[in-house]
C-alpha cells in the first residue's frame, strides 16, 4: 500500500511502504498509526530536498538494514562512497546541506552518513584559507589571534 | 555557506569523524565559530611521539594552551615523559579529565633539580591523584623495576582505572652523570625508607582499586606490590603477567594462587608465560586460583604440562578460549576431549612440535562437528 508525504510546501508523495520506511521517522509512525491512508506531513522538509530524499530511498529500497560496526575506524572508511551515492550527493552546497538535515530529522542513518563523508570530502586536506573559499566564509581572526592558535594547535598535525 | 552554523552539534561530530588530524588542526583555522567547534577533536587525543611534535606541545604549552583546552583532554599518550613533566609544570590543574593515560619513560628531561625517584614520579603521581575519571593507565620502561616508583604509582592509581598496563621491557633513558650520583644513594635510603612507608601503608589498608584487568609485563618488583595491588582489586577479572611469576613464587609470603583465590573472585581470565616455574606451581594455579572458574587461560614459555593441563580439564564447564603457544602442546587425545566436554568453547590455539612455526588456530565448532 502506498504512503502519502506531504511536504513542507504543501506537495503530496505518493510512495511505496517500503521505501517511505527507509526513515526510521516515518517507519515508527506507521507502526503507531497502525493501517491508516491518512497523509503523513512532513513540516521540515521542502518539496525540493523530499523529491532528493525519495529518490535516494527508491534506490536503496532493498538495501540490508545497516548494522554499525563500532570496531570500524571512520577515518578509513571516509572515501568508500558508493559510485550512485556520490553522482546523487552532487549537488550544490544548498541542497547538500538540506538533504543533510533532512535525512537526520527523518532518520535515514545512511543517507545521513553519505551527506556526512561528502561534507568531509570537502574539507579534507583544504588549508583554512581553501575551507573558507569553500564556503565562503568570513576570516574573522585578528592576525594575532591567528598567530596564537597556530602555535597553540600545531602540535596535533600527524608528522 | 558554512554548513556549521545550520548543522546540530551530532552532525559536526558525524562530520568531523571522517576528517584526519591535519584536516581538523586547520578547520580550527577557519574562523572564530569554527575554531570553537573544532577545539574539542583537537584537544580530546593528545599523542606526542617525535622530537618535532614534542617541542611543538612544548611551545603551546608554555603559551598557555592548557588553561584554555587542558580540560579537552581525555586521552594522553606519550613516548617521551618530558610531555607529562611540561604539562605539569604549565598548567596541568585544567587536566581533571582524562580517561587514558599512556607514558613511556624515555626522554627525561636533563635537569639538575631531579635528583631522586620520588621526583621523578611527582608528575605522574599528580596526573593520576587529580584525574579521578582515568578508566586505562599503560606505562612502559626499566624504571618500573625502581620499587619506590611503583609503590607511588600504585598508591596515587585512581579508584576509576579499570585497565592497568606496566611494561617494565622497554629500556628508559637516564643522564648518566645523574644516575650515578644518585644510584648509591638510592639503594640504602630511598629503598629503606619505601619499605617502612610501605608498611605503614598495608596498616592504613590502602584504597580498594576498580582493576578488571593489570598487566604486568617484564620485571616488576613484585615481591609486596603485586600480591597488594591485586589485594586491592576486588573486581579483577583479567591478570596478565611473565616474569613476575618468579618473584611471587620465590619470594612471596603467600603465594600467587591464594591471593588470586582470596581476593580476587571476579578473575576469570588469565595470560600468563611460566618461564622457569615448573608444571606443579601452574596447575595449582590453574586449579586454585579462580573461584568463579575460568573463561580464558592462555599460557606461553615452558613450565606446562600434564599436570596443568589435568588442571585446565577441571575446567571444562567455563572454558572459552584456550591459548597454548607452548613447545610440548596438548596432547591430540586431551584436545579432542576438550572440545567434547567444554560447552562454551569458542577459541583454541595450540602449538605443537611438528607444527612449532605454524601456530594452530582452530575454531572449536568447526571441529566439533568435524569427525574428529
Amino acid at each position: 500500500m502506498p504512503v502519502i508525504l506531504v511536504s513542507s510546501d504543501a506537495q503530496e508523495f505518493k510512495v511505496d511502504k517500503e521505501v517511505a520506511e527507509r526513515s526510521i521517522l516515518i517507519k515508527n509512525m506507521l507502526e503507531d498509526v497502525g493501517e491508516s491512508d491518512s497523509p503523513i506531513p512532513l513540516p521540515n522538509v521542502t518539496a525540493a530536498v523530499l523529491t532528493k530524499v525519495i529518490e535516494y530511498c527508491e534506490h536503496h529500497r532493498n538495501d540490508p538494514v545497516q548494522v554499525p560496526d563500532e570496531t570500524d575506524d571512520p577515518r578509513k572508511r571516509s572515501n568508500d562512497i558508493e559510485e550512485w551515492d556520490m553522482k546523487f550527493m552532487q549537488v550544490d552546497q544548498e541542497m547538500l546541506f538540506e538533504i543533510i538535515l533532512a535525512a537526520n530529522y527523518l532518520d535515514i542513518k545512511p543517507l545521513l552518513d553519505v551527506g556526512c563523508k561528502t561534507v568531509a570530502n570537502i574539507i579534507k586536506g583544504k588549508t583554512p584559507e581553501e575551507i573558507r573559499k569553500a564556503f565562503n566564509i568570513v576570516n574573522d581572526f585578528t592576525p594575532e589571534e591567528e598567530a596564537q592558535i597556530k602555535k597553540e594547535n600545531e602540535w596535533a598535525e600527524d608528522r | 555557506m558554512d554548513p556549521f552554523s545550520i548543522f546540530p552539534p551530532e552532525l559536526h561530530r558525524m562530520t568531523v569523524q571522517h576528517l584526519d588530524r591535519k584536516t581538523v588542526v586547520a578547520s580550527a583555522l577557519v574562523n572564530r565559530s569554527w575554531y570553537r567547534l573544532f577545539c574539542p577533536s583537537v584537544w580530546e587525543t593528545v599523542t606526542i611521539t617525535t622530537p618535532i611534535q614534542c617541542e611543538a606541545f612544548g611551545a603551546s604549552v608554555n603559551s598557555g594552551a592548557l588553561s584554555r583546552h587542558g580540560h579537552l583532554i581525555r586521552s594522553l599518550k606519550t613516548k617521551n615523559y618530558g610531555v607529562v613533566e611540561m604539562l605539569v609544570a604549565n598548567g596541568a590543574a585544567a587536566c581533571t579529565n582524562l580517561t587514558q593515560l599512556g607514558v613511556a619513560f624515555k626522554r627525561l628531561r636533563k635537569d639538575s633539580s631531579r635528583g631522586s625517584i620520588s621526583v621523578i614520579a611527582q608528575p605522574l603521581v599528580y596526573l593520576l591523584e587529580n584525574n579521578p575519571g582515568l578508566k586505562s593507565v599503560t606505562l612502559h620502561g626499566s624504571i618500573l623495576t625502581r620499587w619506590l616508583l611503583m609503590s607511588q604509582i600504585l598508591f596515587a592509581l585512581p579508584a576509576s582505572v579499570d585497565h592497568l598496563t606496566l611494561d617494565g621491557n622497554i629500556e628508559w633513558e637516564w643522564p648518566k652523570y645523574e644516575y650515578n650520583e644518585i644510584s648509591a644513594e638510592f639503594h640504602e635510603q630511598e629503598l629503606a625508607s619505601t619499605s617502612t612507608k610501605s608498611h605503614d601503608g598495608s596498616r592504613r589498608n590502602l584504597p580498594t582499586l576498580g582493576l578488571r584487568k593489570l598487566e604486568l609485563i617484564g620485571a616488576i618488583p613484585g615481591e609486596a606490590l603485586v600480591p597488594e595491588t591485586l589485594k586491592r582489586s576486588p573486581l579483577l577479572e583479567s591478570f596478565v603477567f611473565d616474569d613476575a611469576l618468579l618473584y611471587l613464587y620465590m619470594n612471596g609470603e603467600e603465594k600467587l594462587p591464594s591471593v588470586l583465590r582470596n581476593h580476587c573472585p571476579a578473575l576469570t581470565s588469565l595470560d600468563m608465560d611460566p618461564g622457569f616455574l615448573d608444571d606443579g606451581f601452574l596447575s595449582q594455579l590453574v586449579d586454585e586460583a579462580s573461584t568463579k572458574g575460568w573463561k580464558h587461560l592462555a599460557f606461553s614459555g615452558k613450565g606446562f604440562g600434564p599436570l596443568t593441563e589435568a588442571a585446565i580439564m577441571k575446567h571444562v564447564e567455563s572454558l572459552e578460549s584456550v591459548h597454548l603457544n607452548i613447545g610440548l602442546g596438548f596432547p591430540s587425545s586431551s584436545i579432542q576431549r576438550l572440545f567434547c566436554l567444554a560447552p562454551n568453547l569458542k577459541s583454541f590455539r595450540g602449538g605443537r612440535p611438528s607444527l612449532i612455526y605454524a601456530d594452530v588456530q582452530l575454531d572449536a565448532t568447526d571441529l566439533i562437528q568435524s569427525p574428529w
